[in-house]
């Protein structure tokens, strides 16, 4: 098509000029002028330096005496490229046109060609625009969190399927060709699934506003921080990073000394490895400073959970430009453990105290027991049992750590590359918002990420524990082919010094962690506040069809888990997703163009009746297998815009405790579920039943407080975000289950327990309280 | 990290490799899972934690062998046949939930009641002010030589100056996600 548009030009070209030739008479002076039309002129433009996927402008070399209008079109190695929605898509970069100029972004760090042509009042000319030297970094494009092309980033590989076909062939008894069908099928099932183009945090159109993280600072509170990794070290703010073990002899330096991966250096990657170095990939804010402190683990200094929140003497000051500090880390008990007013003015000093008051945000991992505690799972296989897998219930509710009840902590869940929820991120009311991470890296991508450098240490390298796992199971060949980047001799990881298995939570919130930089880089005067309402108000709805779950209960039916749903105030939430996917790209332009005034946070007292409200406690029983429920309003006379609500419950049964006589456990914490309506109509559910509920409540210091499920228990609902408080706030307790079932754990749980036995007394609500965080007015 | 989750040590399965294997059996490759690693529902000197008098940690160059219980990094924790029935700074507690071994800091973290200073609630528990952060109610204090830590935390609860108060433990009770 090209070769056609470049005909046309020199046929137009050659009439002009034969028509030139005929005017040149000698009898010009007796004859009407000919006006005569020239061709536009068109030159080659050369276009070097470029950073990947930074916009770069230019002006094309093109111009018409006679002053006629300009057109442009396209073609690469001979084929015509057409717009789509203004954009032209080229192998190597896209391109768009604003008068006499181009705005190009590379997609690939390939030198390019693209021929273009000129047209002005149909004639037409010819150049070519040129561009080279384009800086980038090498994994770039597998980080399908950041650009997401459909590409495998290293799960579903070639060496994978010949693996499993191995397998099938020389220890199962299957013909090459029976495997090899077998494989194509299920691979090819795979990639139509798990890979779909465009499911990313849209963070190139962050870049394309020259929005890279410059200026901020992310504190990564994890297991360490490599940070003379080869892609960190740039980011990374010297002397300033924290070593909180009490044997360390440089306490500046947090580089793990483990030698099967540092979480903290996979998710600092993650944030903020260096971008444009040609050096593995780059954080979603590649420019945005680093501070790490190695606070998980034992054997730590004193006063590790106060430094670990910027607290004096943790070296940050309240003035410097901290975005966040990123918390990948939980505690995963099957119990609701207690508010802590003591943790909360500890979790909240870095939103309150720090970046000049304006706070930086803290960005936590929601948790990774949708299905099950994980491995050492102290419910066992309750979750199996008591029908919450086959539901599509969440395990684990987000809400049962108490740091995930006050808005000062923004709970992240996990998406997967096909923008859907993966197999293990925690649901609950409590969620902001949610970000990519991935599965397992085989039959769906994860992060490629930094990990420790050289083969020596590292998820990737001779210590991986993947590879040693899978070798125990079946054999090293086959290991070695599940994890083909991770594995010593990936000509791209020839060092080992990144990884394309890390996932969890713990990816989501560091992605989250980068969009906020972004955001704050963009516009450094927002507060907290600002950025979280930024976040509510851009994040991309993603799976749009998700549908309710609903229990059978005895005499009707409980809308355990209700997919999306708008509240009063416009903004959708779902609580396996919060407010939806980070959008990098219109957070960074909300931020920009932001002119929107919360004033002063407004937090109201709790307002309640019974036992959490200073009251006696109340003696509501809770009927069994009842889809009733009971039902506790509370009116609310402040009027207030919602930025979260908090509700504090005590409930009681007396067989919840160490297990019963029969060596069951009761069902008590498992049938219960909670919901609340707001005075607007919008519904939150914050237990949905068939949680992991198994151990009695805990106090805030973890001890056990036998004969509660929720003792001083609070939950966050974020679902109200933009509504009214004024107004009846109407809680309803409900337990949905009469059954009780074996336990298919073998004892396999923290009380030996055997079974769940129905609970024969009834659960009882003492206590409920509200309490509002917002600001006056409606914006 | 999700995916490090399946990593098991010390555990022990059987894996079938049967040719009638589930048809989904490929996507769902069995990893053994281990044990819960602790069975009993124990009870808790204070919050997760029991209080391990009988056990020491020391360096590992001062300690005999013969009562070394487990290594912890550069330290031994070591069965002692004296045990004090002070808890205090260095005393070694238990978690119920995790069975991680753990020293006492010897501080309190302590958010004070609106009016009352760092002082004044140090003198309540007759506990040193370690620090104080302005502007916030917290501050931590610490126990003396030879001062039990729970009875300071009692006096701290009884004398109403505080809302709440912790025994800081060196453990970190979070784990990667």
């Amino acid at each position: 098509m090209k070769n056609n548009i470049f005909k046309v030009s020199v046929l137009s070209a050659a009439i002009v000029i034969s028509l030139s030739g005929c005017g040149s008479n000698d009898d010009k002076d007796n004859t009407v002028p000919v006006v005569t039309d020239v061709a536009p002129k068109a030159g080659d433009v050369v276009v070097t330096d470029l950073k990947q996927w930074l916009p770069v402008t230019a002006d094309f070399n093109a111009s018409d005496q006679d002053g006629d209008a300009l057109s442009f079109s396209f073609a690469e190695n001979g084929e015509e490229v057409l717009s789509e929605n203004g954009v032209f898509t080229f192998s190597q970069g896209m391109l768009t046109i604003d008068g006499s100029s181009f705005t190009y972004v590379p997609v690939s760090t390939e030198d390019t060609v693209i021929d273009y042509t000129v047209s002005a009042n149909g004639k037409t000319a010819s150049a070519q625009i040129n561009i080279s030297g384009i800086i980038g970094d090498p994994l770039a494009n597998q980080q399908w969190h950041l650009n997401n092309t459909g590409q495998k980033a290293y799960s579903l590989s070639n060496e994978m399927k010949q693996g499993l076909i191995d397998l099938h062939v020389n220890q199962r008894g299957f013909t090459e060709e029976d495997a090899q069908a077998r494989y194509d099928e299920s691979f090819a099932v795979a990639e139509a699934e798990e890979l779909v183009a465009g499911e990313d945090m849209n963070v190139l159109s962050a870049y394309a506003q020259g929005v890279t993280g410059a200026g901020v600072t992310a504190v990564v509170i994890d297991s360490g921080m490599e940070i003379r990794h080869e892609d960190l070290i740039d980011n990374v703010l010297p002397n300033r990073s924290l070593n909180l073990n009490a044997s360390a002899l440089d306490h500046t330096d947090p580089t793990s000394t483990a030698n099967s991966g540092d979480h903290g250096t996979s998710v600092a990657g993650l944030i903020a490895a260096k971008g444009w170095n040609g050096k593995g990939g780059r954080g979603v804010a590649p420019d945005t400073g680093l501070i790490g402190m190695n606070y998980i683990g034992d054997d730590k200094i004193a006063q590790k959970e106060l430094l670990a929140h910027g607290f004096p003497g943790s070296g940050i000051s309240t003035v410097e430009s901290i975005s966040v500090f990123n918390r990948s880390y939980g505690i995963t008990v099957p119990a609701f453990i207690a508010y802590s007013e003591l943790d909360e003015a500890i979790e909240s000093y870095p939103n309150l105290y720090l970046r000049d008051g304006k706070g930086a945000l803290n960005i936590k991992s929601s948790g990774n027991s949708f299905g099950d505690g994980g491995n050492n799972a102290l419910e066992g296989s309750l979750c199996t049992d008591n029908g919450a897998h086959d539901l599509g219930l969440t395990c684990y509710n987000g809400a049962f750590e108490p740091s995930q009840g006050h808005p000062y902590y923004l709970s992240v869940a996990a998406v997967n590359a096909n923008g859907k929820h993966t197999s293990y991120s925690n649901a609950g009311a409590n969620l902001m918002v949610s970000a990519p991470a991935g599965e397992a890296g085989r039959w769906a991508p994860a992060m490629v990420t930094t990990d420790q450098m050289t083969c020596i240490n590292g998820y990737s390298g001779f210590n991986s524990d993947a590879v040693a796992v899978f070798t125990r199971a079946y054999g090293e060949e086959f290991a070695i082919s599940q994890f083909p980047f991770d594995y010593p001799g990936n000509e791209d990881n020839a060092s080992c010094n990144y990884t394309s298995t890390f996932n969890g939570t713990s990816s989501a919130a560091p992605n989250a962690s980068g969009v906020v930089s972004l955001i704050l880089s963009a516009n450094p005067d927002l507060t907290w506040r600002d950025v979280r309402h930024i976040l509510a108000s851009t994040s991309t709805l993603i799976d749009a069809e998700n549908t309710p779950v609903k229990l059978t209960i005895a005499d009707g039916e409980f809308v355990a888990h209700d997919g999306w749903v708008k509240n009063g105030a416009g903004y959708s939430f779902n609580n396996l997703y919060g407010f939806g996917r980070v959008d990098a790209g219109k957070a960074v332009k909300m931020a920009k163009e932001y002119d929107i005034k919360l004033g002063e946070q407004v937090i109201t007292a709790w307002n309640g009746v019974g036992s959490v409200a200073e009251e006696d406690a109340l003696a509501l029983e809770i009927p069994d297998n009842n889809a009733v429920g009971i039902t506790q309003e509370i009116v609310v006379t402040e009027e207030l815009n919602i930025e979260a609500m908090q509700f504090k419950f005590d409930v009681s049964n007396p067989e919840m405790g160490s297990g019963l006589s029969d060596g069951t456990q009761t069902s008590a914490g498992s049938d219960l579920a909670i919901e609340v309506t707001s005075p607007a109509g919008t519904r939150s559910v914050l237990l949905s039943s068939k949680q992991a509920l198994f151990l009695p409540a805990l106090s805030s210091d973890l001890s056990f407080i036998s004969g509660y499920i929720l003792k001083d228990a609070v939950m966050m609902s974020n679902a109200f975000y933009g509504e009214s408080t004024k107004g009846t706030w109407t809680i309803r307790l409900l337990d949905t289950s009469a059954d009780s079932f074996v336990l298919g754990d073998n004892g396999g749980n923290y009380l030996k327990a055997t079974g769940i036995t129905n609970n024969v007394a009834l659960s009882v609500l003492e206590g409920a309280s509200i309490r509002a965080f917002g600001h006056a007015g409606q914006e | 990290m999700k995916v490090k989750q399946l990593i098991v040590l010390g555990a022990t399965a059987c894996i079938s490799f049967g040719a009638t294997a589930h048809a989904d059996f490929d996507k769902k490759l069995q990893l053994p899972k281990s044990q819960v690693a602790n069975l009993k529902f124990k009870k808790a000197d204070f919050g997760s934690y029991k209080i391990e008098k009988g056990l020491r940690l020391v360096p590992s160059s001062l300690a005999s062998e013969e009562y070394v219980v487990m290594q912890k990094g550069e330290m031994s924790v070591v069965t002692v046949a004296n045990s004090s029935d002070v808890v205090t700074k260095g005393t070694l507690v238990r978690n119920i939930l995790t069975d991680n071994l753990s020293a006492l800091s010897g501080n309190l973290t302590v958010l004070l009641k609106e009016g009352v200073s760092a002082s004044d609630a140090a003198s309540a528990a007759g506990l040193k002010v370690v620090s104080v952060f302005p502007g916030t109610k917290l501050v931590v204090l610490a126990v003396n030589n030879g001062q039990d830590i729970q009875i300071a935390a009692k006096q701290l609860k009884v004398s109403g100056v505080a809302k709440e108060a912790k025994i800081e433990v060196l453990e970190t009770i979070y784990t990667a996600q």
